[in-house]
């Protein structure tokens, strides 16, 4: 089994006066803290943050308290060499194992290749723009671009495979036009049409993904699990409230897309959006993100029986 | 036998297409820097919209192909204008003729945040030549 954690920590914030640097720097140990403990609690493998204000040797050294070995089995630094600044990587094994391979600004692609018998996958880790700075025509227009970096990825190297995970904050709905668009990522709510594999459109044949966070939408599990509750599923990993007339108010733009080739080996009650680490949570009294004290987006927790 | 509708000459386009000057200019990168750092242009047809874009890659074949997006043009039929989306400088710009895409593309090339990206790859390169392999 393999586990992943993707957490937008929600940035740093602008602090001027002194009680509001006092409560930033209050947030921020509540969350190395709280970071801590998910990989802990969750046993993860492979720790991913963007909108991070922490070093990464800062987050190193919070996940591996009361690791006695670190060396051998604690979390390793984020690559350096990276040139996506976007994001934070920190593997629970050694970093030769997760190779850079196609990166942009806003997104890291590696190859995973550990060990055999595990099979080598492809990880791309994505924080994309905030639809506060871009428009939705400006968020579908960048997809095919990314996209095509992802097949280019698929389709080099020495053994060609379509295990590829994308994962990240997408900033866009899973509905949205660069999600759900053939030249986007092509991503689809059900196992069932993304094993059909591929679709044609216009004489094109485009890969499909498979979103499973569409079924992570709704209130359908909160008559048995109420907000407070332990076994609490929240209806998204953000929430945002305004006075515009069309609005949703809780969001998935947190997401795992998984190509069909790696099907076999999800389940998915082995994705959740994780309120808390089983003492502290994350919510507040409403049931929604407290970004005061964490972040207004929910970490998103899976695994991977490889 | 059909009657031939067509114009006998088509006339000549003065504006340089985008794809050519971005494979002109990552040809130039790759001489520069002597083949470690290759620039390379993965140019695709969007057949719904009609639009064609073109992803401008640094690549480094010492270090496994490594590939780094720079920048994206996207464009009509007719090439320009153009929507040039640089992710890395956080900005984009609309050049409507190939004497603009030229401007913009000098600016680019030359902002301090693309040479520290060409830098490094650079570097990572040469220290891969230099490492004797296990």
């Amino acid at each position: 089994m393999l586990s992943f954690l993707f957490w937008n920590l929600g940035g740093e914030r602008k602090a001027e006066a002194a009680v509001q640097r006092r409560k930033e720097k209050e947030r921020k140990a509540r969350i190395l803290e709280m970071i801590g403990n998910l990989a802990r609690l969750h046993e993860v493998d492979l720790l991913m943050l963007v909108e991070s204000p922490f070093e990464s040797r800062t987050i190193q050294q919070q996940v591996n308290k009361g690791n006695l070995n670190p060396h051998k089995t604690g979390f390793r630094e984020n690559d350096p060499n990276s040139l996506c600044g976007k994001v934070q990587i920190f593997p629970r094994f050694p970093t030769r194992f997760l190779v850079p391979r196609s990166e942009g600004a806003r997104y890291t692609g590696r190859v995973l290749r550990l060990p055999s018998p595990r099979m080598e996958l492809n990880l791309f880790v994505v924080h994309f723009p905030s639809k506060r700075n871009a428009s939705d025509e400006s968020q579908s227009l960048a997809m095919p671009g990314f996209s095509a970096a992802v097949r280019r990825l698929e389709n080099s190297g020495r053994t060609r495979h379509e295990r590829t995970i994308v994962v990240g904050d997408l900033n866009q709905h899973p509905f949205d036009t660069g999600i759900v668009g053939a030249e986007g990522l092509n991503a689809t709510m059900t196992r069932f049409v993304a094993e059909k594999v591929k679709r044609t459109v216009d004489g094109v044949k485009y890969p499909f993904f498979y979103n499973p966070m569409w079924s992570h939408y709704g209130d359908s599990t909160h008559e048995n699990s109420p907000p407070g509750s332990p076994n609490y599923e929240p209806p998204g990993t953000c929430y945002y409230k305004a006075s515009e007339s069309r609005w949703h108010y809780w969001n998935i733009y947190d997401q795992v897309l998984l190509r069909p080739e790696l099907l076999p080996f999800f389940r998915n009650s082995d994705l959740k959006i994780l309120i808390g680490d089983g003492v502290t949570s994350l919510l507040d009294n409403n049931g929604i993100p407290d970004r005061e004290a964490y972040s207004d987006h929910l970490p998103v927790f899976f695994r991977l029986d490889i | 036998m059909a009657d031939d509708l067509w114009p006998d000459d088509f006339g000549h386009d003065e504006q340089k297409p985008p794809v050519l000057i971005l494979k002109e200019q990552a040809q130039l990168l790759s001489a520069k820097t002597r083949g470690l750092v290759l620039g390379w242009v993965e140019s695709k047809p969007v057949p719904v919209s009609n639009d064609f874009w073109h992803n401008f890659y640094l690549q480094v074949p010492n270090l496994d192909d490594y590939l780094f997006n720079l920048f994206v043009v996207r464009h009509g039929v007719l090439g320009y204008p153009a929507t040039v989306t640089i992710p890395t400088l956080k900005w984009h710009s609309n050049p409507e003729s190939s004497d603009q895409l030229t401007d913009v593309l000098r600016r680019i090339f030359n902002d301090a945040e693309v040479k520290k990206i060409v830098r490094s790859l650079l570097t990572q390169a040469q220290a891969s030549l230099a490492t004797p392999s296990a």
